[in-house]
């Protein structure tokens, strides 16, 4: 019988070549995921100092963390910035895009080039900046959760256009054109033909938003003032060593949370994907 | 209000781009109506004037009498076959039919019936939950068709509807379309670039080139007698013919050869020259069964293509100009000519038709020269 050719791959690699690249991505791998694995195994870690060996395992830092009335407090400030600031940057992405994506504006470069500049402006810059803003400049209504809210709206608003753009750019523009045709108004075209295509991006757009202001520390804590953030207690709070162990249940549920997040925003953008496959 | 669609004096540019060059339509109610012409040519912005996407830069559509030029397309009483068929993809066969219906505030019952009967008038009954994804070309084709018909448009647009769909399929769809057209007695204006398909179907139809109609007139009129070089050349094979008339006899321009043969053509004239065309399957190899006053001209065969039902050869003339012949391959045929022999070629007088006010320098047609930015 003839050997058969694997002619899956046009790349021969040798057998030596396959176990170099195996380790190299399993070192990757490591690198990656270690450090937040240590600190999900010493969030459960019974002694006081985050080392090996553990002296055993408890959850009893988790319960002092979730009863602690300043932790509760932090945790709730960000959910709610983190909520108010992914819904109002995913509504202005959206108003943004849709002009940007179907219409002829003018200056269609410049105006989306400028709606992603903070992606490359350091968040340290943007914090000074809004600090001057909100507490002495133009705008002052001083430090706390609006604030950061603010803030938050503008570093997440280049992912929410990332995110809605190229997916109303790929819709037909024909299906817009097809549902005018059968007499729909604006109105009803956005609602029953463009909304049902693009929900799924909306709420890709609306977690990743979530996701960057509920551990954004930089900016929060410039502008935060007296009411700080989950990540902005967080960080302070390892000023204090003794604190540690109860910060590390702390940045476990954060890390946890944004994690699943982060995935469930692919997998619902993924599913929108796939509803416009094949047309 | 004699016609159904009025186009009177339509310009349409985009910038300093004219697409559309003053034109003239006048469609007829219930008429299958073509628009046909190379890309660019004018037609689907034409189309999309009709439909209300585009307002035209000068002169005015009017549909059933009244003038709908800056009338949106939502308000219009057509509708529109998209390219590629533009199907809701998140909706069902059923949801995509009823559309139009449910925007119009339709009565319940009423919506279920017409989908219902949309839907089998398209035989696509038992598919009515599937989504468009979930359909081949033809099927999604025949969704389109049901979603426009639905609505019992005064007039339905269709622009290169078969388009995507494969050579087998398309020729079904062809008769089918034609079926809707003749049962719902619906106007169809039809864009297409593919001149077979606006011959089986179309009442009339208007070679479009480069913004202007070249001729308007039913199928035979246009594939018979070209009004110019360009239809000549773009419907169907064509040979154009540069005739010098050397003298007029009986109401018929005569130019003389060599060796008594000739090139007759029913025309007035009586000196200068003239262009013809012949169509490919009207000339004969032999004089048998034609009349005396036919042309008859030599030529050496430079080329020989068996194309299955017909064979065609192509003849060099002396004066340089060459001849398409087409050969039905019955089983009558006498052995095909090889490339290089000597033969005649006949045709009757009436079938060398004369293009009318050209200038002689007209050379069939520059279809890509002007290719504007018709759609996208």
């Amino acid at each position: 019988m003839a050997r058969r050719r694997n002619t899956e791959t046009f790349v021969v690699i040798s057998p030596t070549g396959k176990v170099l690249l195996t380790a190299f991505f399993a070192l990757f791998l490591v690198v990656l995921y270690l450090p937040t694995v240590l600190l999900i195994v010493f969030s459960f870690n019974a002694g006081t100092v985050a080392a090996f060996p553990l002296e055993g395992l408890t959850t009893k830092w988790y319960g002092l963390a979730l009863h602690s009335e300043s932790i509760r407090q932090a945790l709730w400030a960000s959910v709610r910035v983190a909520t108010l600031s992914a819904a109002i940057a995913t509504l202005i992405a959206l108003m943004a895009s849709y002009p940007l994506a179907r219409r002829h504006v003018r200056g269609k470069a410049v105006i989306s080039a400028l709606m992603l500049v903070p992606l490359v402006v350091p968040t340290v810059v943007l914090g000074v900046a809004l600090l001057i803003l909100f507490q002495k400049g133009v705008i002052p209504i001083g430090l706390g959760l609006i604030s950061v809210m603010i803030g938050h709206v503008v570093i997440a608003l280049p992912f929410a256009v990332l995110i809605l753009l190229p997916r109303i750019a790929s819709i037909d523009k024909r299906l817009e054109e097809a549902a005018y045709d059968l007499g729909a108004s604006g109105l009803q075209m956005f609602r029953r033909v463009m909304l049902p295509l693009i929900v799924p991006s909306i709420l890709s757009a609306f977690l990743i938003s979530f996701v960057f202001s509920i551990d954004e520390v930089v900016i929060a804590s410039f502008i935060a003032g007296d009411q700080p953030t989950y990540p902005v207690y967080l960080y302070s709070g390892l000023k204090f060593p003794e604190k540690t162990q109860t910060l590390i249940p702390v940045a476990t549920i954060m890390i946890v949370l944004s994690f699943l997040l982060a995935i469930a925003a692919e997998v619902i953008r993924r599913r929108g994907d796939r509803k416009l496959e094949g047309r | 209000m004699d016609g159904h669609i009025v186009l009177s004096g339509v310009t349409k540019a985009f910038g300093e781009n004219i697409v559309v060059n003053d034109i003239d339509l006048n469609i007829g109610e219930g008429e299958f109506f073509s628009m046909l012409g190379p890309s660019g040519c004018g037609k689907t912005t034409t189309l999309r004037m009709i439909a209300g996407f585009e307002v035209p830069t000068i002169g005015n559509v009017t549909l059933a009498g009244e003038d709908v030029t800056e009338v949106p397309p939502a308000k219009r009483n057509v509708n529109m076959v998209f390219q590629a068929y533009a199907l809701f993809p998140h909706m069902t066969v059923q949801e995509n039919v009823e559309f139009g219906l449910k925007i119009k505030k339709v009565k319940k019952g009423e919506v279920k019936s017409r989908a219902a009967e949309a839907i089998a008038s398209v035989q696509l009954d038992g598919f009515e939950l599937r989504k468009p994804a979930q359909l081949s070309g033809g099927q999604q084709q025949r969704v389109a068709l049901a979603r426009a018909l639905v609505n019992r448009p005064a007039a339905l647009l269709l622009d290169e509807p078969l388009g995507a769909l494969d050579l087998k399929l398309r020729k079904e769809m062809q008769h089918e379309l034609k079926a809707i057209q003749v049962r719902t007695g619906t106007t169809f204006v039809y864009v297409t670039h593919d001149q077979e398909e606006a011959l089986t179907m179309s009442d009339r139809i208007a070679v479009m080139n480069n913004g202007i109609v070249e001729q308007c007139a039913g199928p035979r009129e246009i594939y018979e007698h070209p009004a110019t070089a360009f239809v000549a050349g773009f419907i169907g094979t064509s040979n154009i013919v540069n005739m010098r008339v050397d003298r007029s006899e009986g109401g018929k321009a005569i130019m003389d050869l060599s060796e008594g043969q000739r090139i007759v053509a029913n025309s007035a004239t009586t000196s200068g020259s003239l262009q013809i065309t012949v169509r490919p399957e009207k000339i004969h190899l032999s004089a048998n069964g034609l009349g005396d006053d036919a042309s008859s001209v030599g030529g050496r065969v430079s080329d020989v293509m068996y194309l299955g039902s017909m064979t065609q050869i192509t003849v060099d003339l002396p004066n340089g100009d060459s001849l398409q012949v087409h050969r039905l391959n019955d089983e009558a045929a006498a052995v095909d000519p090889q490339a290089g022999d000597t033969i005649s070629l006949h045709w009757a007088a009436e079938n060398s038709f004369v293009i009318e006010g050209l200038p002689s320098s007209a050379d069939g047609g520059d279809a890509s020269a002007h290719a504007a930015s018709e759609s996208e």
